[in-house]
């Protein structure tokens, strides 16, 4: 049976955001750099939120609670070990660093500032554009199975109703907004999202009693809070995922250049550290446990992440449930959009523009990056009709290594005067063909790897080696190229 | 006052030393079978990588906007 109160407050949501999006879309003025990063004007409030809200997705609340109930505690520790010392207190050194030259050079894409610091120019931006897409493919995905599960588990609609609900929403707000329009739905979000933290950690004990974390500790299903993967797996994960998303993954990077001084950037990194704590540390093990304690035995899903849905549905009747969902709908749509825009961005300057010289009126080009764009994103939708996984496992096997080895190459060229474009750009492209031949050909079964490492690991380590060797036995960048970077 | 730089260089020294905190949190606490008030260490490893996160998001953004008024 279909619920038609909470679908009823859902489609007000999804309106109430097409209007934010409209409303950024008619306050845009004209031009590339105001569309693309709000020509770096974005304030600290308007980035605290926009940065936080494109970061969250509903990956904290829905995936890390599901694949903790699923697969067991250690799943969660991944991604809650990469924020107290190395993602919240880099990203005040590293997404600094990319906000100032971007502030003072005025990039748009990602590819901008490598280009910058490196000097090849097509054959970079023709790399990442490929490099940046593979990831941001699956990302999307994930976003529109965390949307559909949030329909399916709680009005009773299938989940494949949702998918199609959510995909036609995308293509109107990818097809209007720019990223201001995003910048204003997500102050939205976040208002919502907060209600829904805090709701869910009184909540839980009130309705299960306060001991219901022992309780699932020593029932049935205790065997999720011990340990199941290998130490090294996780040891590798802590620094090779980490790091890159201390403001070197492409969309978070066109974040930072949206934004206006050195306290928004740092309004940003401590809503990270919020995050972190709330959303990646606190919030999972409350719900991860209250499945554990509710069901010792997983519910008949269409796809996993409705365990949670269905749960504060059943358990705080669905209108409700729908309330405190919503801003997980606006956290997954402003990941979406946050990825579009940057997409776009990179279809239209680094390849129309830059690669193949189209002499259109930028308004054409906007068309066609658009278009391009929609059509990437329903290759992200068709990724979710059938997941075979979990999101956060989707998450760890194919987006975070594909992130990993498009940021350290760049990360090293940001830091160390010596990277040269030779080291920067094999540093790359080796990364990444090692990571597709891992991945599909060599060790096609999970972890890709005989070690038991992340699987992210060997690629990535393999860039940064290709990217410190080769740039050591070829000439240096010639000092004017390396005065702008490291006055 | 510190400068911009020099301060970069300790909070990366303190990332630095952070990590190899937590990786022997990770190895000794994470995968060790005790309880503490009915909870699991594995519980508890993560509510302490919650706080930090916390307490050095606040803690690095206050001195760094210190920082920049001075």
């Amino acid at each position: 049976m279909v619920e038609i109160v909470p679908l009823v407050i859902l489609i007000i949501y999804i309106v109430l955001l097409l209007y934010a999006s409209y409303e950024g879309f008619r306050r845009t003025k004209a031009g590339r750099l105001e569309f693309f990063v709000a020509a770096g004007t974005l304030g600290v409030i308007a980035s605290f939120f926009t940065y936080v809200a494109t970061w969250v997705s509903a990956y904290g609340f829905i995936g890390l609670s599901t694949v903790f109930y699923a697969y067991g505690i250690d799943w969660h520790l991944f991604e809650a070990m990469a924020y107290p010392f190395l993602i919240v207190p880099l990203t005040f050194i590293v997404a600094h660093r990319v906000w100032s030259l971007a502030k003072k050079y005025r990039y748009i894409t990602p590819a901008d500032l490598v280009v910058h610091r490196i000097g090849l120019d097509i054959p970079v931006r023709l790399l990442l554009a490929v490099m940046i897409a593979y990831p941001f493919i699956f990302y999307m995905g994930i976003q529109f199975i965390a949307l559909s599960s949030i329909v399916s588990g709680i009005t009773g609609l299938p989940y494949h109703y949702g998918l199609f609900l959510f995909s036609l929403t995308a293509i109107i707000v990818v097809g209007l907004g720019g990223i201001r329009g995003v910048a204003y739905s997500d102050i939205l979000m976040g208002v919502t999202f907060l209600i829904l933290a805090v709701i869910t950690i009184i909540a839980l004990p009130l309705y299960l009693g306060f001991g219901y974390i022992t309780s699932a500790v020593e029932g049935p299903r205790g065997w999720v809070f011990k340990p199941s993967l290998p130490p090294q797996y996780l040891i590798s994960a802590l620094f090779l995922v980490s790091i890159p998303w201390a403001g070197l993954v492409p969309h978070l990077m066109t974040k930072l250049y949206a934004a206006q001084s050195d306290r928004a950037i740092y309004a940003s990194a401590l809503g990270i550290g919020i995050s972190g704590f709330l959303l990646y540390s606190i919030l999972p093990i409350f719900v991860g446990s209250a499945l554990a304690y509710y069901w010792p035995e997983p519910p008949k899903v269409t796809v996993r992440e409705e365990y949670v849905t269905m749960f504060f549905s059943q358990l705080i009747s669905p209108t409700i449930a729908m309330l405190l969902m919503i801003g997980l709908v606006a956290a997954a749509f402003s990941t979406i959009i946050g990825i579009a825009i940057t997409l776009t961005s990179i279809v239209h300057v680094d390849l129309l523009e830059k690669t193949l010289k189209l002499k259109l009126s930028e308004r054409t080009l906007d068309l066609i990056a658009r278009a391009t764009v929609i059509l990437v994103m329903l290759i992200g939708v068709y990724s979710a009709v059938s997941p075979e996984h979990p999101i956060v496992r989707i998450a760890i096997t194919l987006i975070w290594p594909g992130l990993s080895v498009i940021a350290f190459p760049i990360l090293i060229a940001l830091f160390w005067r010596r990277a040269n474009k030779w080291g920067v750009f094999l540093g790359h492209l080796t990364g990444f063909l090692s990571l597709i031949l891992f991945q599909y050909f060599i060790w096609p079964e999970w972890p890709h790897n005989p070690f038991y490492l992340w699987e992210g690991a060997l690629p990535t380590m393999i860039g940064i080696v290709v990217t410190i060797i080769i740039s050591l036995i070829t000439p240096p960048e010639p000092e004017e190229r390396l005065k702008e970077f490291f006055p | 006052m510190v400068s911009r730089e020099n301060l970069e260089r300790i909070v990366a020294f303190y990332a630095l030393i952070g990590a190899v905190f937590q990786v022997l949190l990770i190895y000794f606490v994470f995968y060790s079978p005790s309880t503490f008030i009915g909870l699991p260490a594995t519980v508890w490893v993560i509510v302490i990588t919650g706080v930090l996160s916390l307490v050095n998001g606040i803690a690095l953004y206050v001195i760094f906007n210190r920082a920049v008024e001075g």
